[in-house]
């Protein structure tokens, strides 16, 4: 089960996105326009897909990543 | 996964979020947070590391749990990244564990790769050097490290007396060395990424920085989103990520670049915006030199201003594309003093026949404009590479240099070289190397046709997919029985499946290693897990095979008093794999090599303060209280210890031995290879965001894949609808070299104008250097992989990209 920590840099001035919206996203406290999330995803196709869709927001400059967890992959590879 | 662990995770994924979050310029410390350490839990071992991708240098964290790396964190404390990083790091940690790791040496046998012991592989190569030890080549990295590189480099000079190495670091940042050098007499950036918070201006010089320096990229941005007003020019010849953010985009014809730099040194003298004192205390003008020679002649400043007269605003619209109004308006920026403006490059300026000459024009403009030698004023290349500076440019791993800016050619040098290496005087061969592009001509061409290299031995880069003209340096050798082929990688390759003999490699945090980034941050980490079955470090290979040829009594493999060239303290037997890391062997070799670090102030700090460090910037010189200080401005005396007091600005590896840097005098030329009726498009090549160079890490990695599964040629909407395209269509890209088939990506990532097609390397399925050109810089050597002249044609419906 993936666990990401990202910080999205919001356009100066527009508010977080709705697709923030979502049971697996949790949401940080904003500092400026910077706004700290955590993404728990099923798969790690979800994770990505979920950071893309930030990405294309019209409210969001860019979809940085600050911490992945990714021991669920390497446990079950050799 | 259990709940408890996931809350905890959560906390610690929050934590990180939270605290990069909190980070502002990077002048700025991060605020006190909870370190995610503590909330990873005992179990978790954690230790710093640089990325392992691009020559921003980001630093991770990373963490480990029964010997595999099982989470990734950006590194708070690190003034590179401070805590971010792009997608390419978030995967960072999973490059190591793709399916098909090579996990043992394989020989080709009646033409198929067979499973040998290291024994008998590190033997094979010990034959192919003593059958013939000059016609043997080393094909290095910009991904080696610093040990790495510095050891295949005494291996071959120190101990071959044989100066063919050469890194793949040639294809993409030799122009930029030869910049410097032509214009400051020594290599690598004055200022630092510390510009980047300082700039009022950047201007991007033909680089797409949000693809592929994304962090250092998110400095500009986050910036602008804290209210700062920094205005982004995008000089290019496409529209890409980086052009979203711009206030100008500057659409220029390949080559233009050469007419815009002239056109705004042009507008500086004729508007009188030059800046005089600059000009009269720390400037002198060159020329080309007959034979042409990296330093040319000396010129005068009557000289200069009739050349730059021809290059009017009009003139330069003419030759570059780019209005007349855009080339005023760059003039005036240059011409203001109240502003600091940075200019950023990387390929597009390397990768060009003209290569040199547009460095040296680019470092003319800001030195004229005396936009130089402060915070946020400078003229910045970057590397792609996460060590094409640390190792291939401070070791000196290219055909005619020596570590620490010394070259062969130079007698002193030679001497100092083997005093420092304890070798016999003359061991060092005089005469330069084979270039990359003729190392791989010499490899391609049959022995009785004069091709005197018989093997290559090519370590962390992957040349059978990114040399240009691939039908034509690559495929031959493949063909001929005299000519053998080595490869030390991590995974299969497009070099590997055409290799007689193919080494199992260590990668990244599976060994000890040192990287130098773009803006001369050198930077150390340790070996956190093991390499899978019998994978081996680079370093190690290298040791063992000079090992097994001082086992036969090759006399180069000897210093001065009969000891083995990579003798270590207590003599601890280091070639044996068993006994490579009884000590620290990367520590030995860096200590070694940092004598040479103080031959052209480029002075490193002893091994142990870069463990301690988050990298530091060179020259990094001890001060009185023992402590070591690095350097971010160079030349500039308020921070470069090297400049003499009272000086401001001082050039002291000046060309000219008078503190002076020189301004180039280059005419614009037309590249080699333009659109005829034959072939009517130009073809540009380049990297994506998602992939590292060729793919064979990041194509290894699920998301990354998944995000960019294959390559594509961008192509104009117009020019599709003229020629009956439509997006995902199978099409020929087709040069006079060769061809490629690529489906079309219409108004995609990049938008090329009409009459230009860009197609991304990565995809070993698709190789794009079968069309590609091997002209070259005639300093530099590099070839230009930015432009040649093809035709597209359609095949068969394909799925879109
Ligand atoms: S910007 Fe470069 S160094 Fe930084 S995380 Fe991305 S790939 Fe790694």
């Amino acid at each position: 089960m993936p666990v990401v920590g990202a910080v999205l840099h919001l356009r100066p001035g527009l508010e977080p996105p709705t697709e923030l919206d979502d049971p697996r996203i949790t949401v940080g406290e904003r500092n400026g326009d910077k706004l700290p999330i955590v993404v728990v995803t099923d798969h790690r196709r979800e994770d990505r897909q979920l950071l893309e869709q930030l990405e294309a927001s019209p409210h969001v400059h860019a979809v940085f990543v600050a911490f992945v967890d990714h021991s669920d992959l390497v446990e079950v590879s050799p | 996964m259990n709940p408890d662990r996931r809350t905890f995770l959560k906390g610690a994924a929050m934590a990180a979020a939270t605290a990069a979050a909190a980070t502002g310029s990077a002048a700025t410390p991060p605020p006190p947070v909870e370190d995610i350490r503590d909330r990873m839990g005992p179990g978790v071992h954690w230790d710093k590391a640089p990325c392992r991708f691009c020559g921003t240098g980001c630093h991770v964290q990373v963490g480990t749990r029964d010997g595999k790396v099982v989470a990734i964190a950006g590194a708070l404390e690190a003034e590179v990244n401070k805590g971010l990083l792009c997608v390419k790091g978030y995967h960072v940690g999973l490059a190591l564990y793709g399916q098909d790791r090579l996990t043992t040496p394989l020989l080709r046998k009646d033409g198929k790769l067979v499973p040998i012991s290291w024994e008998q592989a590190i033997g094979v190569i010990a034959d192919r050097v003593e059958m013939d030890p000059a016609g043997f080549a080393f094909y290095g990295s910009g991904q080696w490290t610093i040990p790495e590189g510095y050891a295949a480099q005494k291996f071959m000079k120190g101990g071959l007396s044989n100066n063919h190495i050469d890194p793949n670091a040639r294809l993409c940042m030799a122009s930029a060395v030869t910049g410097f050098l032509a214009v400051y007499g020594v290599d690598e950036p004055a200022g630092c990424y510390t510009d980047l918070d300082e700039a009022d201006v950047v201007i991007l010089w033909g680089n797409n920085p949000a693809e592929m320096h994304p962090v250092l990229f998110s400095r500009i941005i986050d910036r602008r989103t804290r209210g700062e007003n920094v205005t982004l020019i995008d000089i290019q010849t496409r529209r890409t990520r980086s052009t979203a953010h711009a206030d100008h985009y500057l659409e220029f014809q390949p080559h233009g670049d050469l007419a815009i730099a002239n056109g705004i040194l042009h507008l500086l003298v004729a508007n009188g915006t030059y800046d005089q004192t600059f000009l009269d205390q720390h400037l002198a003008f060159r020329k080309a030199s007959d034979p042409p020679e990296l330093k040319g002649q000396a010129a005068t400043w009557e000289e200069f201003q009739a050349h730059i007269a021809a290059y009017t605003p009009e003139k330069v619209e003419e030759l570059s594309g780019v209005s007349a109004r855009d080339i005023r308006m760059l003039g005036d920026l240059f011409g203001r003093r109240d502003l600091k403006i940075t200019s950023l490059w990387c390929m597009g300026m390397n990768q060009h026949t003209r290569g040199t000459a547009i460095n040296s024009l680019v470092h003319a403009v800001h030195l004229l404009s005396g936009h130089f030698g402060k915070p946020g004023d400078a003229p910045t290349s970057l590397t792609g590479q996460p060590s094409a500076c640390g190792t291939v440019r401070e070791v000196g791993t290219l055909a005619h240099a020596l570590p620490g800016g010394r070259v062969v050619a130079n007698d002193k040098h030679r001497q100092q070289s083997e005093e420092f290496w304890n070798v016999p005087a003359g061991r060092v061969n005089a005469k330069p190397g084979y270039h990359t592009v003729k190392m791989w001509e010499q490899f391609s061409k049959p022995k009785a046709d004069g091709g005197d290299i018989h093997t290559i031995w090519v370590q962390v880069t992957n040349p059978g997919q990114t040399l240009p003209n691939r039908n034509a340096l690559f495929d031959p050798s493949r063909k001929d029985p005299d000519k053998f082929l080595i490869v030390s990688d991590v995974y299969p390759t497009a070099t590997t499946v055409e290799a007689d003999l193919v080494l199992p490699s260590a990668m990244w945090v599976e060994k000890n290693g040192v990287f130098g980034n773009s803006e001369r941050r050198t930077q150390q980490w340790f070996r956190q897990v093991k390499p899978p079955g019998q994978a081996r470090d680079d370093c190690w290979q290298t040791i063992a095979v000079a090992h097994e040829l001082f086992r036969r009594g090759m006399p180069g493999m000897k210093d001065k008093d009969g000891r083995f060239l990579f003798a270590m303290p207590g003599d601890v037997p280091v070639w044996d794999w068993n006994r490579y890391y009884d000590i620290n062997v990367d520590e030995v070799l860096f200590e070694e090599y940092r004598k040479f670090t103080r031959m052209k102030h480029k002075d490193l700090a002893p091994y142990q303060e870069y463990v301690k460090a988050y990298g530091m910037r060179w020259p990094v010189v001890q001060q009185p209280d023992g402590s070591w200080r690095e350097t971010r401005f160079r030349f500039s005396e308020f921070d470069d210890p090297y400049v003499e007091k009272g000086k401001g600005i001082q050039f002291y590896h000046s060309n000219t031995e008078d503190g002076r840097a020189q301004v180039w005098i280059h005419p614009h030329e037309y590249p080699p290879e333009r659109p005829d009726q034959d072939y009517p498009m130009w073809l540009c090549t380049g990297r994506v965001l998602e992939h590292w160079h060729t793919g064979t890490m990041t194509g290894r990695i699920p998301p990354l894949r998944r995000a960019m599964p294959a390559s594509y040629v961008e192509l104009n909407r117009e020019d599709a609808q003229r020629m009956g395209i439509s997006n995902g269509e199978l099409v020929r890209v087709e040069s006079r070299r060769g061809h490629c088939d690529l489906p079309v990506w219409i108004d995609g990532r990049g938008r090329p104008p009409q009459g230009y097609v860009f197609v991304p390397f990565f995809d070993e399925r698709m190789l794009i250097n079968r069309v590609t050109l091997e002209a070259h810089d005639p300093f530099s050597k590099q070839p230009d992989y930015k432009k040649c002249a093809v035709r597209v044609t359609r095949l068969a419906v394909a799925g879109a990209p």
